[in-house]
């Protein structure tokens, strides 16, 4: 097959089907130029090796990586995997081949350019992971409990043991709107399942906990030690959508109108707003 | 009174306690029907002050019969009164927890009629979450000084922290401003929990089912800038907590006047939050660091530098030792080095281990050499021309746009002592008092 020409690996987006294609870059010794996805691939001149996934071989170089290069490398290459961006299936692919060509100290030579790429998409991974335990919220719904989030990277197998463990006995499902999948969970049986799109029944239901809970989140905050720019670099501002308790500084603009003025004047202006929607929730929750 | 204006009296109330970390403990959800809690902890929120939100922190109750000059709580104080009872407070709890609003309940109290009476009231509320709900989430109760001893083992065994707070870092303060507390009062149940513990760790060798007491282990708070103790009082006094009572952590918080009182600062001091800032980095040493209080304090100058943090204040006075070369450095050295912390030392390690590395790859781990690069050297090389004396050091760290280009210009104002302002941020929270 390596008679010249840049080749293209083409294959079906799955892990599976990416160590399918692992599996057929080492038979054919040829590193893929590039991989593509069938749902997307463009029409194109280059020449193009299409993967079949075949899960024998999948199996094997899983094993092989597991035996050869250690626990580490496979755990590195699960979870970038998981990365979403440009490119993600040549670096890792990149970083296996050379994994078997110098041997297994490519898990810690994070210093090296290969296989820094691979640890910085583990670390974006792991990093985004980390924010939607911290930042999802569920409304209850008849009982269920449901959220949607839009992460830039597929965190739902990251994410799942977490959530399985505390509310084990709920039955809840967490929406991936951006890779169009849902971690599904009752108390027999936990799933993650492709769906592409989802009625999601509106908050309302769950007014009164949110209710409590925005009232808390506005008494416990200090007014004289105010700090915006702390409060922003601990939950950026692309989380705050799922958050009921900075929905309605989300909606006014607050923040912007306090960027500019002196210490009192933003003190003030925090009491002020930290009393003002008190009586709308109030309403709400009294009918 | 309902539920609704009830949480917001006892969060109000409860919100300048200091700590909120639901780190430590590791139940695993196996031990209930709802909740698990992380070693790690998890952070759910953050507050408009920027400060971390995991658990619930509210007071059982707000109607003291004490009359601390410091708190806004104080029985004289004309201010609404709210007491939760158990069971509102157990179901607030799940229903927040179910949500993922938080990882579990921190839960203190104003005196209430009497200690014991208060503490019961607290456990009732605990053995609700524990026992009828099967909650295995993260629980930090305060143990309530004066009460009885069986109450605070009691409490133990339902939480997952205990904290006794300490609030004024010496007994003369204390007598002073908190007239019904005593010293005494405070270390008791300190020592108690500490007992507890150690004992636990032995039935938990020795037999499978002990319960466990207190797990995550215990806490403390000082209040900072009320009392006229130094930094150097205070970094001692929390070394010897650490060592003596086996603390896992000792918080500060900066002192917020709410009350008109003649022994106190007046009410437009603005809180000393660089010196809490200062204190939580010296802090960080003393646990995480390997320093000892004496190598970052020195009575002579009993107070923390502001412009330039304790580590970097160390590694100034201490320039014999470096530079550290990067590829040979053991760990403690390499977290001794300015802008290398526990996760940059950490990454240092794992990578050199199948290679040496340079300046690039330094960069490539996500070491910040803004600092670091005055402190270190790749391969026997170092980055630039490194500063000779601790004021043209502290100079170029302090000016990173003049990197390496220290002029004798303007270099007579500038001394470890006298500090110039740089950089806005220093300038917001400063507070004059340095």
């Amino acid at each position: 097959m390596s008679d010249g020409g840049i080749l293209i690996f083409a294959y079906d987006g799955s892990f599976d089907g990416f160590l399918s294609a692992v599996f057929d870059a080492f038979a054919m010794k040829t590193l893929p130029a590039d991989f593509a996805v069938f749902d997307d691939m463009e029409p194109s001149l280059l020449k193009i090796h299409y993967v079949e996934t075949d899960f024998e071989h999948a199996k094997r170089v899983q094993l092989g990586i597991a035996k050869k290069l250690g626990g580490t490398v496979l755990n590195m290459v699960q979870k970038a995997f998981l990365f979403d961006g440009e490119g993600k299936e040549n670096a890792i692919m990149r970083f296996i081949w050379k994994g078997f060509k110098e041997g297994r100290s490519v898990g810690s030579r994070i210093g090296d350019e290969d296989v820094n790429r691979v640890f910085k998409m583990c670390t974006a991974v792991y990093n985004e992971a980390e924010r939607f335990r911290q930042f999802t919220r569920f409304s209850d719904s008849k009982g269920a409990l449901v959220a949607v989030i839009h992460p830039n990277h597929f965190v739902l197998p990251l994410i799942k043991h977490f959530f399985c463990a505390r509310i084990k006995n709920e039955h809840f499902m967490i929406f991936d709107a951006e890779h169009s999948a849902a971690l599904i969970h009752t108390p027999e049986r936990t799933a993650i399942i492709p769906v592409e799109s989802l009625e999601i029944p509106s908050d309302t239901e769950d007014r009164f906990y949110s209710g409590l809970w925005k009232n808390y989140y506005r008494h416990i905050a200090i007014a004289s030690r105010y700090n915006p720019k702390c409060r922003m670099t601990h939950m950026p501002k692309r989380f705050w959508k799922y958050l009921p308790e900075v929905e309605e500084e989300l909606e006014s603009g607050f923040m912007q109108k306090l960027s500019r003025g002196t210490a009192a004047e933003i003190a003030e202006e925090l009491k002020k707003e930290m009393s003002l929607p008190e009586k709308n929730e109030r309403a709400a929750l009294e009918q | 009174m309902d539920i609704y204006e009830k949480l917001a009296i006892l969060a109000e109330a409860a919100k300048y306690d200091a700590s909120c970390s639901s780190s430590g403990s590791g139940r695993s959800s196996s031990e209930g029907a709802i909740g698990a809690a992380l070693p790690s902890g998890c952070c759910h929120s953050f507050t408009a002050d920027g400060r971390c939100v995991s658990l619930l922190k509210v007071l059982m109750s707000n109607a003291c019969v004490y009359n601390c000059k410091y708190c806004i709580s104080r029985s004289t104080n004309d201010f609404p009164r709210a007491t939760f009872t158990p069971r509102e407070l157990a179901d607030l709890t799940i229903e927040f927890y179910r949500r993922n609003y938080i990882e579990g309940l921190f839960l203190s109290s104003a005196v209430v009629g009497t200690p014991d009476w208060t503490m019961e009231r607290m456990i009732e509320a605990l053995r609700i979450l524990r026992e009828e709900y099967g909650f295995a989430g993260y629980i930090h109760a305060k143990a309530i000084p004066g009460a009885d001893p069986i109450l605070t083992h009691r409490l133990g065994l339902l939480a997952d922290r205990v904290s006794v707070n300490i609030e004024l870092p010496s007994e003369k303060s204390l007598v002073s401003l908190a007239p019904d507390k005593t010293k005494h009062n405070i270390l008791e149940p300190m020592g108690l929990i500490r007992t507890g513990i150690e004992e636990n760790r032995e039935d938990l060798v020795k037999y499978r089912h002990t319960p466990k007491f207190v797990p995550a282990g215990q806490s403390t708070q000082m209040i900072v800038g009320a009392s006229p103790e130094t930094d150097y009082h205070i970094l001692h006094l929390t070394e010897s907590l650490y060592k003596k009572y086996g603390l896992k952590r000792v918080y500060y918080s900066a002192y917020i006047p709410l009350q008109e009182d003649a022994l106190l600062p007046s009410l437009d001091t603005r809180p000393p939050l660089l010196r809490e800032h200062r204190l939580y980095q010296a802090d960080w040493l003393l646990r995480f660091y390997g320093f000892e209080a004496s190598e970052i304090i020195d009575p002579k100058k009993p107070m923390l530098h502001p412009e330039v943090d304790p580590k970097c204040s160390w590694a100034v006075n201490h320039l014999d030792d470096f530079p550290v070369e990067v590829n040979t450095a053991d760990y403690e050295m390499l977290l001794r080095v300015p802008g290398i912390g526990v996760t940059g030392a950490k990454r240092i390690i794992r990578a050199r281990r199948s290679q040496s590395l340079d300046f690039d790859m330094l960069k490539r781990l996500g070491i910040v050499l803004k600092r670091a690069k005055f402190f270190i050297t790749c391969k026997g090389k170092t980055l630039q021309r490194i500063p000779e004396t601790p004021e043209m050091m502290i100079w170029s760290i302090l000016s990173p746009n003049r990197m390496g280009g220290f002029t004798d210009y303007g270099m007579e104002q500038l001394s470890l002592f006298e500090p110039v302002l740089t950089g806005e941020d220093v300038v917001e929270c400063l507070t004059g008092e340095f």
